[in-house]
C-alpha cells in the first residue's frame, strides 16, 4: 500500500463537501478529517487533533476557521492554530500544527494524497482526464477490495456503462454497442459503437483508462468526429482493505435542467451499480431507470 | 398544561421535546426514572402505558404514547399554518410513509445505541447493519430530494416526518453508526438544525451559530 | 488468555456494580482489567465477588467490601485501604447513584476529561460553560506525598448552570482529588449550602483497556430538585463527554509527554499523566 500513498486518491464529491462543513473520510486506512471554511478549497487533515486527540471531522467550521469540538481549538487553512480558547490572550506557538495531506479539487471530485506535499496533482492522469464543467452524481460504498471491485467494474459492467451514457438527458447523440473488448495494455479498452441507423464505419470508441492505483479510476468516452465527447467517470476510493468507496461524476450540458436531470439520472443508475456490486452472482443487466 | 413523561437521553423523548420547542409551544416534563431504575417498567408507569416505554404525553384527558402519534396530535392541534403535517391526501400519505420508517426501521439505530451507552443485551452487530441499511435509503432518497428542490424528507417543508426521523439518526454515533458514508443526511440534518426553535439533546453535535461571543463587561 | 498486569493497575479498588443495582435476582456477569468477575448477593444480603476463567469456572474469590453505595473489589493486593471520603456522614447530603454508562475508551482518558475546566464551555455549552467567558485561570495541581494522592486546587470557572439546584450562573469554584489513578472525586460550590461544596465522583470499571462501564454518583445539599432531576441533569452532561471519549485517538491515553500538546490550562492532565508513568501504569495507557 506504501507506494499508492503517493497517489491522488478520490475521496468526495466536491458539492458533498459543502461550505462551512466537516466531515470523515477513510483512505488507505487512515483517519482523514475534511472540511471546508466558507470560503475556501477543501481541507485535508489527520483526524486528531494535537491538542487532546479529538477527531477534527467532528469539529465546528467557524468561518474559514475548523474549530475542534472539545476544547475550541481554532486553526486556519494552513492548519495553524491561532486561538486557544483557555488562554484569550495568548497567541499560540507555530508550532501547534495539524499535519495535513495534499488536496485538490477537479472534475467534480475531491482527490487527497496521503503522502508528499500538495504538488504533483497536474502530473496525473486524474487532472489531465477530468474536465472543467464536471457534474459530481452521486458516491456508492460497497463492501470488497478496491482491486476486486475494479475488475468487476472493467470487466462485466464496461458496456453497460456505456450505454448509461449514451440513455442519458440531453446526450449529444445515441448510439448502441457493437463490441467490446480490452486493450492490450490492460489500461485500455474499446468499444465500438455505431450511431442507430448509420453504417458501422461511423462508430465511435470508447474507452477507459486506468491509473494509479491500478485501475483507481475509469473512464468511459463516447464520442464522433462531429460532435463533443460524452464522459462518465468512476473514481475508486479504496478505504480499507474490505471496504471501496465509488465516485461518480459526469459532465455538464451546460443547462442546468439537463445537468438536474442527469444528476438523478446518473444517481439511480449508481444505485443500480451498487445492488449489483453487492450482489456478485447476479448479472449487470446495464440500466433501465425507472420512473 | 401539556406534560411530557420524559427522559432525558431518550431520543424519542426528544423527538417531542424538540417539536415543542419548534413549535413554541409551553409543556412541563416528569422525569421518569428509565435508567437505572426502570420505572417505566413498574406499574405506575405501565398504568400510563401498558407498553412499558417513553415518551408518553397527557393534554388534558388525553394520554398518548409513540412518539410518532404524539407528532401527529401536536401538529394537528397547535400548528395553526398546518405546514407540519399538511393536509393534501398525498402529502400526508408521505408524511405517514416516512413516521413509520422513524418508528420502525430507524429504530435499529436506536437500539444499537442502547446497547452501547446502557447495555441492553441486544445483536449489536445485526442492529447496526440494518441501521446502516436504513441509512442508506434515507441517504439516496433525500440525495433525490435536494435534486427535486424539495430538500425534507417527506417534500417541499419540514414536517413531523424530519422530526420523527432526526434523532436516532443525528445520535447515531452514539450506537456506533459513523455517518461518513451518507453526506445528503448530513446535509439534512444540518438544515434541520437551523430551523428556528431547534434545541439539541447530549450526544447531538451542532454546528456555529455564526454568533461572535463577546465578552461581558465587567 | 489474560495477560499479565502491572501492580499500579491491579492493586486499585475498583467499582463493579452499585449496591441498589447487585439485588439477589440480579447478579453482575460483567469483566475487570480484561478478565470475567461474577458479583452476586446471597438472599441474606451477603456480597461475593469472584474471578472467573473464559469458561465460567471459579478462578477465586476476590475481596469484596460495599461502601458509598457501591460494590468494590480488587484483582491485587492494594497497600492502601479504600480512600475515605468523610462527606458521605455529613448530615443533609443527597446521594444520586447515576447507573452504569459504558464508554469505548481507556479510564485515563476518562479520569482526564473529568479534570478538564477548559473543554466546559464547547462540551457543556450553556450548562458547565459558556463562550465567550472560556479562560482558565491558574491553578494548582500537586501530587500529595503523604497520602499519594492527586489533588488539583483553586479552580474556578464561570458556568450558567453549575448543577442542578441552580437559579442562574455563577463563578463556581472547584477542586479535585484523584485518590488512585482510575477514580476521580470533585467539589464545587454548593448552590443548596452558602460556603459548602457539592461532590461528584467518577469509578471507571475498566472492561478492557480501552472499553470501560463508568459509575459515577453526586453527593449534594439540594432540597429543591427531585432524584430524577439530579440524576438525569447528571446523566445529561456525561452523555455530552461520552461522545467526545469516544473520539479521542489514540483510546488510550498517551504518557509520552510529547504525544500530544498540553497548554497551560492543562496542569491537571500533565500531572496526573506523569503520576500514571512513575506509578508504573501500563493498563489502558500508551
Ligand atoms: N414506538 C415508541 C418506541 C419508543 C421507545 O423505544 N422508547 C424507548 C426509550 S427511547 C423505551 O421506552 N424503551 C423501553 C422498552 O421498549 O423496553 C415510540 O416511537 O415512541
Ligand atoms: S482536543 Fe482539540 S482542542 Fe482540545
Ligand atoms: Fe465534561
Amino acid at each position: 500500500m506504501s507506494e499508492t500513498r503517493q497517489d491522488w486518491h478520490a475521496v468526495a464529491g466536491m458539492s458533498d463537501l459543502p461550505a462551512g462543513t466537516a466531515r470523515a473520510v477513510t483512505l488507505l486506512g487512515e483517519d482523514i478529517a475534511l472540511w471546508r471554511g466558507e470560503s475556501g478549497s477543501a481541507q485535508a487533515w489527520r483526524n486528531q487533533c494535537p491538542h487532546r486527540g479529538m477527531r477534527l471531522s467532528f469539529g465546528q467550521v467557524r468561518g474559514d476557521r475548523l474549530s475542534c469540538r472539545y476544547h475550541g481549538w481554532q486553526f486556519d487553512t494552513a492548519a495553524q492554530c491561532k486561538f486557544m480558547p483557555a488562554h484569550r490572550k495568548i497567541s499560540p506557538p507555530a508550532s501547534v500544527c495539524v499535519p495535513s495531506y495534499g488536496c485538490r479539487e477537479s472534475g467534480g471530485l475531491i482527490w487527497i494524497r496521503l503522502a508528499g506535499d500538495g504538488d504533483g496533482f497536474e502530473d496525473t492522469a486524474a487532472a489531465g482526464d477530468t474536465q472543467a464543467d464536471a457534474l459530481f452524481c452521486k458516491s456508492i460504498f460497497v463492501d470488497g477490495s478496491l482491486e476486486t471491485l475494479a475488475d468487476r467494474l472493467v470487466g462485466a459492467y464496461f458496456p453497460p456503462a456505456s450505454r448509461a451514457l449514451e440513455a442519458m438527458p440531453g446526450a449529444g447523440f445515441e448510439g448502441e454497442v457493437l463490441d467490446h473488448g480490452r486493450g492490450a495494455d490492460e489500461s485500455h479498452a474499446v468499444v465500438a459503437w455505431r450511431r442507430r441507423g448509420r453504417e458501422p464505419e461511423e462508430a465511435f470508441s470508447t474507452s477507459y483508462h486506468g491509473m494509479r492505483p491500478a485501475r483507481s479510476v475509469i473512464r468511459v468516452v463516447a464520442k464522433t468526429e462531429d460532435e463533443p465527447p460524452e464522459a462518465l467517470m468512476l473514481a475508486l476510493q479504496a478505504m480499507t482493505e474490505r471496504r471501496t468507496g465509488v465516485h461518480l461524476a459526469t459532465q455538464s450540458s451546460g443547462n442546468d435542467e439537463t445537468d438536474r436531470q442527469r444528476r438523478l439520472y446518473f444517481g439511480r443508475w449508481a444505485r443500480r451499480l451498487r445492488w449489483f456490486l453487492e450482489h456478485p452472482e447476479a448479472p449487470f443487466d446495464g440500466f433501465r431507470p425507472w420512473t | 398544561m401539556i406534560r411530557l413523561y420524559d427522559f432525558v437521553l431518550s431520543g424519542s423523548c426528544y423527538k417531542v421535546r424538540l417539536f415543542l420547542s419548534l413549535l413554541g409551544q409551553d409543556y412541563e416534563t416528569v422525569p421518569v426514572g428509565f435508567y437505572p431504575a426502570k420505572e417505566h417498567k413498574k406499574p405506575d408507569f405501565l398504568q400510563l402505558n401498558p407498553l412499558g416505554q417513553l415518551p408518553v404525553l397527557r393534554d388534558g384527558d388525553l394520554v398518548l404514547r409513540d412518539a410518532q402519534a404524539i407528532l401527529v396530535y401536536l401538529a394537528s392541534k397547535y400548528d395553526p399554518s398546518g405546514s407540519w403535517y399538511p393536509d393534501d391526501a398525498a402529502a400526508r400519505g408521505r408524511v405517514a410513509m416516512w413516521l413509520s420508517f422513524a418508528g420502525g426501521e430507524l429504530m435499529t439505530a436506536s437500539a444499537a445505541r442502547l446497547h452501547d451507552v446502557l447495555n441492553y443485551p441486544f445483536d449489536v452487530a445485526s442492529l447496526r447493519e440494518q441501521a446502516r441499511q436504513a441509512f442508506v435509503v434515507l441517504d439516496d432518497h433525500l440525495a433525490e430530494q435536494e435534486l427535486r428542490d424539495c430538500p425534507w424528507v417527506a417534500g417541499p417543508e419540514p414536517t413531523v416526518a424530519d422530526i420523527a426521523c432526526f434523532p436516532y439518526v443525528a445520535l447515531s454515533n452514539d450506537g456506533g453508526i459513523a455517518r461518513d458514508e451518507y453526506p445528503a443526511i448530513e446535509r439534512w440534518l444540518a438544515r434541520v438544525m437551523v430551523l428556528p426553535g431547534f434545541i439539541d439533546m447530549p450526544g447531538i453535535l451542532t454546528p456555529w451559530s455564526g454568533e461572535a461571543a463577546e465578552e461581558p463587561a465587567a | 488468555m489474560s495477560k499479565d498486569l502491572e501492580p499500579a493497575a491491579l492493586d486499585q479498588w475498583y467499582v463493579i456494580e452499585s449496591s441498589e443495582d447487585l439485588r439477589s435476582d440480579q447478579p453482575r456477569r460483567t469483566r475487570l482489567l480484561g478478565r470475567p468477575i461474577l458479583g452476586e448477593r446471597s438472599a441474606s444480603g451477603t456480597v461475593t465477588i469472584e474471578e472467573r476463567t473464559e469458561e465460567g469456572e471459579t478462578l477465586r474469590k476476590l475481596p469484596c467490601l460495599e461502601r458509598y453505595g457501591y460494590v468494590w473489589t480488587t484483582l491485587g493486593a492494594p497497600v492502601k485501604p479504600l480512600f475515605d471520603m468523610p462527606e458521605f456522614e455529613e448530615d443533609g447530603r443527597r446521594l444520586v447513584v447515576c447507573g452504569v454508562l459504558t464508554v469505548r475508551t481507556s479510564p485515563g482518558r476518562i479520569v482526564e476529561n473529568f479534570l478538564d475546566l477548559s473543554h466546559f464551555p464547547f462540551v457543556h455549552t450553556d450548562i458547565l460553560g459558556a463562550e465567550p467567558m472560556t479562560e482558565v485561570t491558574p491553578y494548582k495541581a500537586k501530587l500529595d506525598e503523604s497520602s499519594g494522592e492527586l489533588w488539583v486546587t483553586e479552580c474556578g470557572f464561570y458556568q450558567p448552570q453549575a448543577m442542578a439546584a441552580s437559579s442562574g450562573a455563577a463563578q463556581v469554584d472547584y477542586l479535585y482529588r484523584v485518590p488512585q489513578p482510575y477514580a476521580a472525586v470533585l467539589y464545587k460550590s454548593s448552590p443548596g449550602k452558602a460556603g459548602a461544596f457539592d461532590l461528584i465522583g467518577i469509578f471507571p470499571q475498566p472492561l478492557e483497556e480501552t472499553l470501560c462501564d463508568v459509575h459515577c454518583f453526586m453527593l449534594v445539599y439540594d432540597d429543591v430538585s427531585s432524584y430524577e432531576g439530579m440524576l438525569q441533569w447528571q446523566q445529561g452532561i456525561f452523555l455530552q463527554d461520552r461522545i467526545i471519549l469516544e473520539n479521542q485517538r489514540p483510546a488510550r491515553l498517551p504518557l509520552d509527554p510529547k504525544a500530544e500538546l498540553p497548554s497551560r490550562a492543562d496542569t491537571s492532565a500533565i500531572q496526573y499523566r506523569r503520576w500514571l508513568k512513575n506509578l508504573g501504569v501500563e493498563f489502558g495507557v500508551a
